[in-house]
């Protein structure tokens, strides 16, 4: 029983390195209809800079992750005016090739400046709870509870806001939001800034327990991808539930399955979902434009 | 690897350059990035072969072996930092393997291990679990730790395959403990070998780690340990690389002040290949003969004598290089050697 609970408490930590990522991801995909395949490569040089951040002026990584994730968000900005944003009227396809280009750029351009080396980062928290001999690492806690925290924000925004619900017509209908006044091209850019910032969140966050390192843009970019498309496009609660699926289903599979699979669990599910559903779990046909 | 290159190429021209027939040559090298991967090792490999270099080093098996199948024909001396045991099987007379392949090492890893554990009189170390890399070498490491481990009246209850490059083994370090392992062997780069001990120790894992190639180097593993007295009970495969001595602490010291980060023991591997190669070229009087080159290796290596970095004594039959590495334990912030091999 101990193992069981053990293993649900790692799934949901994994779940949750997964979550953030791919609700930024998805709510890109939602508004710009471009799977945005550089957005982890983004969240990295966030965490670089937090990295930085604390090496340089000795701050704590507390201090550290906000600057991470405003620069997140900065960058969210430059490639909304500099990649997408030119891209507005052109089909989806384009802004596709654009991301694709973006990768390999942020990721040449952060190896330069940083190179290949792993940087450690100490939270402060080390300390591991161990309740009826399940280990619970407390830096995980407080890494669950803050990307449920984020994603709460998110909801917050996008249905309480003006922005967000300008972001949410934007989704359902770019022609018809403006039709009534919305600036899409100003949304666009507002929702790259937040999906960065998710994105350096999540990155800063996953550094806290193991590294931040600019080669791991691509391995971060697989799971998202699947646990976004298992959630359906464009879905962010959907996404959130895969990401704790997902993060569910390794965890079980590795210790009552076989740990051989752990990478394949998640292109299985993927597979498995885009067979059954191929809109992914909570997503809507008409989403998938 | 470069920097090691680097700081060897700045010795040998900074004393002449190479000397060969009454006339000194300034030696120089070319960079190809062989991301290693196979199909970019090859590339590499034919791109600086057909320009006439005596000399190509590969970083790993994931390109020496694939460069293998050239190197004879478009003349050049392949030497690789290559654990896999058929680097050297296949009667290439122009490779030169510079470390010891898992034939070799881990068995002296192993009994090195078991008996520093027993002196110690450490808890039960009788079951392994190993977390491999899912390469070559990782599949060599296991599957020649397995072979000594059972030998010795031990057992291998799980072997975890792990990805170098992913983040996080939340779920493989749950399945690996969920066998209730004494001993955890590792044959990981210094990055998912830092988070998987972190991982193993953070769910309550007390137990011995053994370290395998390829991060036995201190320096770059000990910042990555949030817990160091992980690694108190730990042995490690390493090379006189890891060990303090005055010439490798000054070619350290050299690295960090000229490129600003530390030297790895790939970097002290690549400074004794270039020493190594122009050795052999000044006693073969040809800069370009790379038979003949090759063939003066094994008196070369025997010049350069205590002045290998990597502590080289000689070169075998079929190319490779031998050393006597020591296994290491961790003890008062630095690693010692508990004994020589062989």
């Amino acid at each position: 029983m101990e193992t069981f609970f053990q293993t649900g408490v790692n799934g949901l930590t994994l779940g949750s390195s997964y979550a953030l990522m791919a609700v930024g991801i998805t709510l890109i995909f939602g508004v710009l209809n471009i799977p945005h395949i550089a957005l982890p490569h983004v969240g990295l040089i966030g965490a670089m800079v937090m990295v930085t951040t604390m090496a340089v002026l000795g701050v704590s990584y507390w201090v550290a992750l906000p600057v991470g994730v405003l620069v997140g968000m900065a960058v969210g900005v430059l490639t909304a005016k500099l990649v997408f944003g030119p891209l507005i009227h052109a089909p989806p396809l384009n802004g596709f090739i654009a991301a694709f280009g973006l990768m390999v750029f942020v990721e040449s351009g952060t190896l330069l400046v940083w190179g290949p080396d792993p940087r450690a980062v100490s939270t402060g928290i080390d300390a591991v709870l161990v309740l009826g001999g399940v280990h619970i690492v407390m830096q995980r806690v407080v890494i669950v509870l803050l990307t449920l925290v984020a994603l709460a924000l998110l909801a917050l925004v996008l249905r309480r806001t003006d922005i967000g619900m300008a972001m949410r017509a934007v989704t359902q209908d770019h022609h018809g939001a403006a039709l009534v006044g919305i600036d899409r091209a100003n949304i666009e850019m507002i929702t790259l800034a937040i999906g960065s910032g998710l994105a350096a969140f999540s990155a800063g966050l996953a550094a806290s327990v193991s590294f931040a390192n600019p080669n791991i843009g691509i391995v971060l970019l697989v799971k998202s991808f699947a646990v976004v498309v298992v959630g359906g496009l464009g879905s962010v609660s959907g996404a959130l539930i895969a990401a704790f699926l997902l993060g569910l289903i390794e965890s079980y599979g590795a210790v009552y399955g076989s740990p051989t699979l752990v990478e394949f669990y998640a292109l299985g599910l993927l597979l498995g979902v885009l067979v059954v559903r191929p809109r992914g779990l909570f997503g809507r046909l008409e989403s998938i434009r | 690897m470069e920097g090691g290159f680097d700081l060897a190429i700045d010795d040998i021209n900074g004393a002449g350059g190479v000397k060969v027939g009454g006339v000194s040559y300034k030696l120089a090298r070319d960079f190809c990035d062989d991301q290693s991967t196979g199909t970019a090792g090859i590339a590499c490999g034919r791109r600086l072969g057909t320009l006439g270099y005596p000399m190509i080093m590969s970083c790993c098996s994931f390109t020496a072996i694939p460069v293998e199948a050239f190197n004879e024909q478009d003349k050049f001396i392949l030497m690789a930092s290559s654990a896999v045991p058929e680097f050297t099987t296949k009667g290439n007379k122009l490779v030169v393997r510079l470390i010891e392949s898992t034939v070799d090492s881990v068995p002296n890893l192993v009994a090195q291990s078991i008996k520093f554990y027993d002196d110690k009189k450490l808890p039960s170390q009788r079951a392994v679990v190993m977390a491999v890399t899912a390469s070559d070498l990782g599949n060599q490491w296991a599957g020649a730790f397995k072979t000594v481990w059972t030998a010795a009246g031990r057992q291998v209850v799980d072997v975890v395959p792990v990805d170098a490059n992913s983040t996080d083994f939340t779920a493989q370090v749950g399945a690996a403990l969920n066998k209730k392992p004494d001993v955890v062997a590792l044959t990981t780069n210094c990055a998912p070998t830092g988070i998987l001990v972190n991982q193993f120790v953070e769910q309550g894992f007390k137990g011995l780690f053994v370290f395998g190639t390829p991060c036995t180097d201190l320096a770059a593993l000990k910042p990555l340990i949030k817990k160091p007295d992980a690694l108190t009970n730990a042995t490690f495969d390493i090379s006189t690389w890891a060990l303090s001595d005055q010439r490798v602490d000054a070619l350290k010291a050299t690295f960090q002040k000229r490129f600003g980060f530390p030297a790895e023991w790939t970097t002290g591997i690549a400074y004794d290949a270039v020493h190594l190669l122009v050795r052999s070229m000044e006693m073969a009087g040809t800069i370009s003969d790379v038979k003949q080159i090759r063939a003066t290796m094994p008196a070369a290596v025997k010049a350069m004598g205590k002045g290998s970095i990597m502590g080289y004594t000689g070169l075998d039959d079929v190319g490779n290089l031998q050393m006597h590495p020591p296994v290491g334990v961790y003890q008062d912030g630095k690693m010692i050697a508990v004994s020589a091999s062989k």
